[in-house]
């Protein structure tokens, strides 16, 4: 049993590596493609932008409260917006973005490719010539790709709102302080550029699995079922395991 | 002239045995029912033609293609393909698509038309499968046999030589049987076609079929015609129908209509 599913998971690697080298190699198919890959960047993207925007909020909300409460013993209050932004930027933003990114448009990725398989519409495509590869997932591959970076960007700027409402608006602290601090401490390359790749990176990774799920699904309703859990479940552990291999090259010995 | 031709063609996965064998002609121009128990391979059949499936051994032939050996090129597969068109069994209907982008898409996608050609050709479809303005309309408002009218009119976009039809008549009340038996044989005719279709439904496929084949386990027990089958039916062929015996085999070929 246990070498079942050894043997399984390795080859479910072989698979995913596999898809994606078809999916790079396969990007130019995006101009015949266009009105597929808006459409898709609206499915993926657009409809997530309002969990985003909310979840974003909410975390900023609740790290100036946090940072604020622990700054205050040291007298260092007007550093809240540094700790603020530096969380979100390098850590929670992409980290989060990514999650909340599988568990919104991953899973509906994953469902709708299951549910086009256990319907015969993607054997369907394939009898009329069209490879079901170039029609739908390299559009929605990239879609999801540009859409992740571009969400991650939403949170951390709704993120940082958040945490000035809550420290500058309800708490006192000085607007000046609390912008001038952040402006002094958040560099372009080290912090925004690498969770920029960061972000990149799991868009790569739940792009592929969501995919991929719903590529292997069994076409049935329990199959498709378990495809959606699966791109969840496997997405979410994935992003903090590439998090961390990533964090631990680019923000440890600088 | 012959559209398929399958040659001592040998299909099964792991130790099951599928096709044990089988050898038979499709004239072009005919419309032949494959008939068999569940799981006695004649979903299967069409997978070969299509080259869904590939066999173990044996040439499966369409037209000018030998489709069992273009595993590996699929350039030339789905060049086969497009000559060649497809009935799923419940439509298999692009659901994000509405009717008039269903049957637009095998043409868009294998052809330079302009749109104003694409929507022309498109209304010449809708009204060979006899339907008028659903062209707006999603596939999950429309009833099981408009649905299955919708995926025909689908399935000849491409002006195809073989139509292949996988249960056609399931899950469909008795009208919409009706309309779509009369249809597969209308558009056999008036398009030139040669069809094979794969049925449950004894009685309306014999109504239409100038050839049927039998199969069972694994073999073509009967590849003749229905008058034939009518004058000639043997122990072999009541096996297949199962628990019919010499005493009410007239009964039985009553109801089935021969």
């Amino acid at each position: 049993m246990m070498n079942f599913s050894a043997i399984k998971n390795i080859s479910n690697l072989g698979g995913e590596f596999k898809l994606l080298l078809q999916l790079f190699a396969n990007i130019f198919t995006l101009r015949d493609n266009k009105r597929q890959f808006v459409n898709d960047i609206f499915f993926t993207g657009t409809l997530s932008i309002i969990i985003i925007t909310i979840s974003g909020f909410f975390v900023g909300l609740v790290l100036g409260l946090q940072g604020y409460e622990t700054l205050k013993r040291f007298g260092s209050t007007e550093a809240v917006g540094t700790m603020v932004a530096l969380s979100l930027i390098r850590e929670l933003g992409p980290v989060i973005t990514a999650i909340l990114f599988s568990a919104r448009a991953g899973s509906a990725i994953t469902a709708k490719i299951g549910l086009m398989k256990s319907s015969d519409q993607l054997i369907a495509m394939e009898m009329m010539s069209v490879l079901p590869l170039k029609k739908i997932y390299v559009p929605i591959f990239y879609a999801g790709t540009i859409s992740v970076p571009l969400l991650t960007g939403i949170f951390c700027s709704v993120g940082v709102l958040g945490g000035y409402f809550i420290t500058v608006v309800i708490l006192g602290v000085d607007p000046g302080a609390f912008w001038s601090q952040m402006q002094n401490s958040v560099d372009l390359h080290h912090d925004i550029l690498n969770g920029a790749i960061k972000s990149v990176c799991f868009a790569l990774v739940i792009n592929l699995i969501a995919i991929y799920e719903g590529i292997i699904s069994k076409p049935t309703a329990d199959g498709v079922s378990r495809a959606v859990t699966n791109t969840v479940v496997i997405s979410a552990l994935s992003v903090l395991a590439v998090d961390f291999i990533l964090t631990s090259f680019m923000f440890t010995g600088a | 002239m012959n559209i398929i031709s399958f040659n001592n063609v040998f299909f099964g996965y792991d130790k099951k045995k599928i096709l044990d064998g089988i050898s038979f002609n499709l004239p072009k121009g005919t419309i032949t029912s494959v008939f068999g128990s569940s799981g006695a391979g004649k979903t299967t059949i069409l997978k070969l033609i299509s080259g869904q499936s590939f066999p173990n051994s044996g040439t499966v032939t369409f037209d000018e293609f030998e489709v069992s050996s273009l595993g590996s090129n699929k350039n030339k597969l789905y060049n086969a393909r497009s000559r060649m068109g497809l009935l799923f069994q419940f439509g298999a209907l692009f659901t994000d698509l509405n009717v008039f982008d269903n049957i637009a898409f095998p043409i868009r996608e294998n052809s330079n038309l302009d749109e104003e050609s694409i929507h022309d050709l498109v209304k010449i479809k809708l009204n060979a499968v006899g339907l008028n303005g659903i062209e707006k309309m999603m596939p999950e408002h429309l009833s099981g046999g408009m649905a299955r009218r919708v995926a025909l009119a689908r399935s000849i976009a491409l002006d195809p030589f073989l139509l292949m039809y996988d249960e056609p008549f399931t899950g469909l009340d008795p009208l919409s049987v009706q309309i779509i038996s009369k249809l597969i044989k209308q558009l056999n005719d008036s398009l030139g076609l040669t069809s094979i279709l794969v049925s449950h439904d004894i009685k309306t496929s014999l109504e239409i079929s100038d050839r049927i084949i039998i199969l069972s386990n694994g073999k073509i027990v009967y590849n003749t015609t229905p008058d034939e089958i009518a004058s000639t039916y043997g122990e072999k062929f009541l096996e297949f129908f199962g628990g019919v015996t010499s005493n009410n085999k007239s009964k039985f070929m009553q109801s089935i209509g021969l």
